[in-house]
């Protein structure tokens, strides 16, 4: 009878409490790891050799024009197909309101004849203002950075390799502005992709692998323009350089949203993670192999720390301070020799930053893929938010309390805990944050302030047992409060699982959106976090990811924490 | 109903039409998003729930009437609608069955004068995902027919028949009952008395599961005029554009 019961939970293991796991100032260090979405598709690309080609190619001397790629996988069959231009550089924007793109694409189910490439023709480059179909996986645009893109150019035209100090400070050719699934514009929904596809059954994947592509693309545009510019000088990068150029991305409001919308979701990829993290604080066995490997792949998170390329000074501080955490910890644990990792996240958790702490957690998770294996397919599930109706109220109510300390604990009555209101603007629905008591709006509020909900509902029902006595049902709690449904059955719902709700109030005037953005960045798998503002964040995907040919040569898994190659440019 | 030009929106899209439709009607005076689904469900398993919305707009524009909840016993639920729509309370006044029937294994409620009846499939699919089994049981006055969508099974989807016969029940000319019961023969019994034995199904709980996977393999048509139509309701949560407005978006 009872929905969402975690499904990978362990209970012989010692998971980390809620409290602390479910902090979103915790939440906003988290980094990559191996089950990443983005790491876990690459995994299973090379495990599985997949046929990627560009079997149709009609780009002019400048790059511009039509390319698809069939990709075959064990299973089926897809199509990806980019429309490449030449854009004003004046209305090049990252923002979701633009209204055009150097490169717009599409990953579809199938081959695409002319008729097919015709309709996509008409509709992919229009993005949200086009209509595609059911047999379309993914939508989705990118940018260049033109300046790093010309000067790559620039330099294989001239027969020379890309210096690396400066694909150090941006390393990507492209930065994606939107990519889009699950059904947006008349493509496939999800349920679809998950049943049919199963190449891209897992979360995320099918978008994952249309950034992947970006970045090919975006590698052979950059040779291609250079061999036609001077076709007796140019060279093509070499592989390692290419290796290091990743896709940029650009992620807004519009991320955040989705979190605090799917907290089943979210519970479950937080509770896999932890899941990992306890097996290794169990079962990772220590011996000298592991010793030096951790000590490697902890020089190697802080040279990529040190090499992340931010004009953000908190975001430089933060970076700074967890590389020289690392640092105190890696003396810390050449001195002492310890006999299992709990010892270092105690000494971590005494005398570091929580970014240092959440860094050595995905050490440690980097050194034991193999205790993780099996988690890799546990990280979907059907979200079912059903509401008890028998539950009596006074269970609701201790439920409440319970789960809910962290809501109940925030003052609302001080305007500033309730200072912003998130709201949907005309311009493409674009998420926003409004001030509450000085813009107009409010009315329209989305329904994201889950701590503000749980506390009217809480109100609400304390006076309705006053009235009725604990024993009354949950059913007429909500027939008589209609509008504490939605939050009522949200809350038993979450009340069965692990970790729960994120810990945030979402409505707060210094709320920091970012720390949602990066929490679910890091779930991607992406790196190199460089925030713009506490509202919109880059970032890069892919960097030091395997290229395509390299499919079918290595299924290493190695490219965590991207350090520039030790080539010379 | 719908022909070549429509547009074909994914069972994701519609939903989130549906949220922002709702939202936009009732902000979050009721569970808009468990409306949605239910719209959704029935549009996708062949139901017409979109054209139940279409039809029911003068309806649900209408500031919020009263409606009555009495309780002649402590499994049986009554429910004066007074003339309106069942979209907004429907999800709420089924859980009130289905709770006694989770506390006392038998839970009834009764809905007098109301319109939208068809809207009661979500809380049928809801009974089988808590293991109930279940019933709803109305009377179509204009039509002269009686509705029955029975689920037999928590595994299945309910099958619909289609009598054109007189039933009037307590419910009378325009209300419903639905009932939910942890057993079977509850069902059974109170469906028999109504449903002649070998009684064909207008659809069976599988045509509605491939309807299901028709819709989500395809999409759903929605004609031009009604998709604009839910546009033109659900952009009023949007919020003009402003200076100030774009600087909330991070710029």
């Amino acid at each position: 009878m009872v929905m969402a019961e975690p499904h990978i939970c362990d209970e012989r293991l010692d998971y980390r409490p809620a409290n602390v796991v479910m902090d979103i100032n915790r939440l906003g260090t988290l980094y990559p790891y191996p089950l990443s979405f983005m790491r876990s598709l690459v995994r299973r690309i090379l495990r599985e050799k997949w046929d990627i080609k560009r079997s149709h190619i009609d780009l002019c001397n400048e790059g511009y024009g039509e390319v698809i790629y069939s990709i075959t996988t064990p299973n089926d069959l897809f199509s990806y197909v980019v429309f490449s231009k030449n854009l004003d550089p004046n209305i090049r924007s990252d923002r979701v309101i633009a209204e055009d793109w150097d490169m717009t694409v599409t990953l579809c189910q199938g081959e695409v004849d002319a008729e097919r490439l015709d309709f996509l023709r008409q509709n992919v480059p229009l993005q949200e203002k086009g209509r595609m179909d059911s047999r379309c996986i993914v939508l989705s645009r990118a940018n260049k950075s033109a300046r790093n893109f010309n000067y790559v150019v620039d330099r294989l035209s001239s027969g020379l390799q890309p210096d690396l100090d400066v694909m150090a400070k941006v390393g990507y050719l492209y930065r994606t502005t939107a990519v889009y699934g699950s059904g947006k514009f008349g493509m496939a929904d999800w349920d679809k992709v998950k049943t049919q596809y199963p190449d891209f059954a897992s979360p995320f994947a099918a978008e994952m692998f249309s950034c992947f592509l970006i970045r090919d693309f975006s590698l052979f545009q950059a040779d291609r323009v250079a061999a036609n510019r001077t076709a007796d000088k140019a060279v093509k990068m070499t592989d390692a350089i290419r290796r290091y150029v990743g896709i940029g991305n650009a992620t807004g409001l519009g991320m955040a949203p989705y979190l605090i919308n799917h907290p089943l979701l979210v519970n479950n990829w937080i509770e896999v993670r932890e899941t990992a993290l306890a097996r290794i604080q169990r079962d990772g066995a220590i011996c000298d192999v592991k010793r030096g490997d951790f000590l490697c792949l902890a020089q190697k998170a802080m040279q990529h720390l040190d090499e992340i390329s931010t004009d953000n000074a908190d975001q430089n501080t933060i970076n700074s301070k967890a590389k020289a955490d690392m640092s105190i910890l890696v003396d810390w644990f050449e001195d002492v020799q310890i006999s299992a990792w709990y010892q270092l996240t105690e000494y971590a958790e005494s005398h570091l930053s929580v970014e240092a702490q959440e860094l050595l957690n995905v050490l440690l998770l980097e050194l034991y893929p193999d205790l993780m294996t099996d988690l890799e397919d546990s990280l979907s599930l059907d979200e079912v938010y059903a509401l008890q109706a028998d539950m009596p109220v006074g269970d609701l109510k201790a439920l409440i309390e319970t789960h809910y300390d962290w809501a109940l604990n925030i003052d609302y009555t001080d305007p500033k805990t309730q200072g912003i209101f998130w709201y949907r603007s005309e311009e493409k629905m674009e998420p926003r944050l409004g001030q509450r008591f000085e813009e107009p709006g409010a009315a329209n509020e989305m329904l994201l302030g889950i701590g503000w909900y749980v506390c009217e509902s809480y109100r609400d029902l304390c006076t309705f047992i006053e009235d009725r006595g604990r024993e009354t049902t949950t059913a007429r709690f909500v027939f008589e409060n209609p509008q504490h449904r939605y939050i009522t059955r949200r809350m038993q719902t979450m009340a069965k699982t692990r970790y729960g709700e994120i810990r945030i109030n979402a409505i707060d005037l210094d709320v920091l959106p970012i720390h949602l953005l990066r929490c679910k960045l890091s779930f991607f798998g992406v790196g190199k976090f460089d925030p713009r503002s506490r509202m919109w964040v880059r970032n890069t995907m892919f960097q030091g990811a395997p290229l395509i040919s390299d499919i079918g040569e290595s299924t290493a898994d190695t490219w965590c924490f991207p350090i520039r190659p030790a080539v010379s440019g | 109903m719908t022909d070549k030009a429509d547009l074909y929106l994914s069972l994701n899209e519609l939903r989130a039409l549906m949220r922002r439709t709702y939202e936009a009607l009732y902000h979050h005076g009721y569970d808009f998003a468990v409306m949605a689904r239910s719209c959704l469900w029935l549009e996708a398993h062949g139901l017409d729930g979109i054209g139940l919305i279409i039809r029911s707009l003068p309806d649900l524009e209408t500031p919020a009437r009263e409606i009555k909840l009495s309780e002649p016993t402590y499994n049986h639920f009554l429910l004066e609608g007074y003339g309106r729509c069942l979209i907004p309370f429907v999800n709420a006044s089924a859980d009130l069955a289905i709770a006694g029937a989770q506390t006392n294994g038998f839970g009834r409620i009764d809905f007098l004068n109301i319109f939208g009846r068809l809207n009661i499939f979500a809380a049928l699919k809801k009974s089988a995902r808590f293991n109930l089994y279940a019933a709803a049981i109305w009377y179509d006055a204009t039509e002269g027919r009686t509705h029955i969508l029975w689920l037999k099974s928590s595994k299945d989807l309910p099958d619909y028949y289609i009598l054109n016969e007189v039933h009037h029940g307590p419910w009378g000319e325009s209300g419903l009952s639905f009932l939910c019961s942890t057993t079977a023969d509850v069902i059974t019994k109170a469906v028999s008395a109504i449903l002649p034995e070998g009684h064909a199904p207008y659809k069976t709980g599988r045509q509605f599961s491939q309807a299901y996977s028709a819709a989500l393999d395809s999409g759903i048509a929605v004609s031009h005029q009604t998709y604009a139509q839910l546009n033109k309701i659900a952009d009023r949560l949007l919020v003009p554009s402003t200076d100030a407005s774009r600087r909330g978006a991070g710029e």
